[in-house]
């Protein structure tokens, strides 16, 4: 069996990627046209844009200019070619396009993302490795409580709690804004300034909680699994000093299910983020999001759900096929 | 489930499987008293208009004059705010007995119909196998990649706001976790003797899924069911903060915490700190619940 397949693999692949490359291509349809009619099934921007005192005159002409006078499909047809031409119509409120509201937002979201990654990254992993040297140390249940605690608990409680605390009551970082940003290769980025890293401090540790719950319970059972087994015991007879057996034989061997699911946890973190932003008031693309429901902003929502949608899309097809390459077991199942 | 969970010693109990059940159950002291709180707290939400010393939303009962009053304070009347006031002069401990009744309704209602909803979809699959089996599990798939927050945005955006509605998206959310549990657990059981034996007496299929397959089942469901509840009220608390979940004439936890953000950042904390406190509490009960249960009735760690 084995021996068999051996000459096929790289057809099996390519034919295993074609295949998820189509699906998703369908998906992404599919979403589109759901999300549309959702979202343009929901309330009457008309009511919202137009002032009440407005002339009969006044009000066919905005609702001809945006084009609310059409039929669903024509107006469904058009949202499709456009959006292949990248544009995802307009605001209503900000009169810009929709897609540049966004991406202007989009620096402001992902350093966030990636300082909770950091976070998470960098305290999680040895936090997990000491609980899982020394199981039975206080400090140890200590660390595993707060996990079990930052697991169940809901991120915008926690959010609320740090405003309460560091900035209310201590008054030592501030609670909103984005604070000083300065331009970084053409986008205006805050993790380079002072002030901009103050600002990202509080709202980094509330996105980063449950993450940092996850890889600390991650990293002990897996430290604990690797500390039984017999090539460490022979590391530590072979007589190797314990900071090496920690950093190259145990960390290597846990590390590789913690990066799956840092993988994975990105597309989260950034539709986390959405609650963080709000509670932080940080102008970025959560933000956006939430104001524009409350204002009924169609081509906002519209061009934000189809981001989100496809940036899932594409996560889940990235981790299929490096699956694929890595497990041949996820192929055969597929050709059952 | 909970109203025989007072432990009874007595053999003959305790050597019935549920009775051992809730037996090994109160072993664990934090998850004995993780009970209590959960039982106090849903009383407490039942009977909220009969312990509740003011009835929050009968304006004619309000008196603006004793607008965010700090705790413990006295109002006009003679009356002790014990967590104090809204801007409305509201009785914060009389509005989160009020919530925590809509929080725990909206938990709870949504999980028993997603459990209801998933478990049979789960539990079929499993027996008929084929196609449908294949479509289930597909759909379960896709929608457990997503985050359950981003999917009842999304549909919490294209319904509007109200109880039926978040109910009907945490049920659209949370039933691929029911059909997936129940589908894996009958996986090991549908080609067990008894099923074999039941299919040789020519039972009808409903009655061989429902009658013999989901009872073997149910531990690994009511495990889930337990964590769920938990999660439901957690993600109705988020949306209702961020202001798409329930309206503002039905005040759960989640909205009450929203309404007293804004006095939050001018030090007024406890308008929004003390209905964090009851959901927060809930929260943890629920989940440790889950915790100790999964630890019962885990088959795995026992057969």
């Amino acid at each position: 069996m084995q021996a068999a397949l051996c000459g096929k693999e790289p057809y099996i692949v390519a034919v295993f990627i074609i295949r998820r490359l189509l699906q998703s291509v369908i998906l992404v349809l599919v979403m589109s046209l759901l999300v549309f009619l959702g979202v343009y099934a929901i309330g009457n921007p008309a009511d919202i844009l137009i002032a009440p005192d407005a002339t009969e005159a006044e009000r066919t002409e905005v609702i001809r200019h945006f084009g609310l006078d059409q039929p669903l499909p024509v107006q469904y047809g058009k949202f499709l070619v456009n959006a292949l031409k990248g544009d995802l119509g307009r605001s209503f409120k900000f009169n810009e396009p929709a897609l540049r509201l966004i991406s202007e937002r989009v620096p402001a979201t992902l350093e966030l993302a990636f300082a909770a990654l950091l976070i998470t990254i960098f305290m999680g992993i040895p936090l997990g490795l000491y609980a899982g040297f020394k199981p039975d140390a206080l400090s140890s249940k200590i660390i595993m409580g707060f996990s079990a605690f930052g697991f169940s608990v809901p991120v915008f409680w926690l959010g609320l709690m740090m405003v309460m605390v560091f900035a209310v009551f201590l008054g030592w970082l501030p609670a909103s804004g984005r604070g000083e940003t300065v331009n970084f290769l053409g986008v205006q980025v805050s993790f380079l300034t002072w002030d901009g890293l103050r600002h990202m401090l509080l709202p980094a540790l509330n996105l980063s909680f449950f993450k940092l719950s996850l890889i600390i319970r991650l990293t002990r059972a897996g430290t604990q699994e690797v500390v039984r087994s017999d090539y460490i015991k022979y590391a530590k007879a072979k007589g190797l000093k314990p900071a090496r057996i920690i950093l190259v034989h145990v960390l290597k061997n846990t590390l590789i299910p913690i990066i799956t699911v840092l993988g994975m946890e990105f597309g989260r973190t950034i539709a986390f983020a959405t609650i963080t932003e709000t509670i932080f008031a940080r102008p970025a693309m959560g933000k956006l999001i939430i104001d524009s429901i409350s204002i009924l902003d169609r081509p906002v929502i519209v061009a934000y759900l189809m981001m989100i949608v496809i940036m899932f899309i594409v996560i889940n097809l990235v981790v299929d096929i490096i699956y694929s390459v890595l497990d041949p077991r996820v192929r055969l199942e597929e050709r059952r | 489930m909970k109203t025989a969970k007072t432990p009874v010693p007595g053999v003959a109990f305790r050597d019935r499987p549920f009775g051992k059940a809730i037996a090994e159950y109160c072993e664990s002291t934090s998850a004995v008293i993780a009970f209590f709180i959960v039982l106090i707290f849903v009383l407490a939400a039942v009977f909220a208009s009969v312990i509740a010393p003011q009835d929050p939303y009968d304006l004619a009962g309000l008196d603006l004059l004793d607008g965010t009053l700090e705790p413990m304070s006295r109002s006009f009347a003679g009356m002790v705010y014990v967590l104090g006031t809204d801007s409305q002069g509201r009785d914060m401990f009389s509005a989160i007995l009020y919530g925590l009744k809509i929080s725990l309704f909206v938990g709870v209602f949504s999980t028993i119909i997603a459990f209801l909803l998933g478990t049979s979809l789960g539990l079929i699959a499993a027996y008929k196998g084929g196609r449908f089996e294949n479509l289930l599990m597909r759909v379960v798939d896709l929608q457990l990649s997503f985050p359950a927050l981003l999917i009842a945005l999304v549909l919490l955006v294209v319904l509007g706001q109200g109880v039926d509605k978040i109910t009907l998206a945490l049920v659209i959310v949370h039933w691929a976790y029911f059909a997936r549990a129940a589908r894996g657990s009958a996986m090991a059981e549908r080609n067990r003797e008894y099923i074999e034996a039941a299919r040789a007496l020519r039972l009808g299929d409903l009655r061989i899924i429902f009658r013999h397959l989901m009872p073997n089942v149910m531990p690994s469901i009511i495990v889930i069911a337990t964590t769920m509840v938990a999660r439901a009220v957690s993600t109705e608390a988020t949306l209702s903060f961020l202001g798409i979940g329930l309206p503002i004439t039905e005040p759960s936890l989640g909205l009450l915490i929203s309404n007293g953000f804004r006095y939050l950042l001018s030090g007024k904390y406890w308008i929004s700190f003390y209905p964090g406190i009851a959901l927060v509490v809930v929260i943890v009960a629920l989940n440790m619940m889950g915790d100790r249960l999964r630890d019962v009735l885990n088959p795995r760690l026992k057969r």
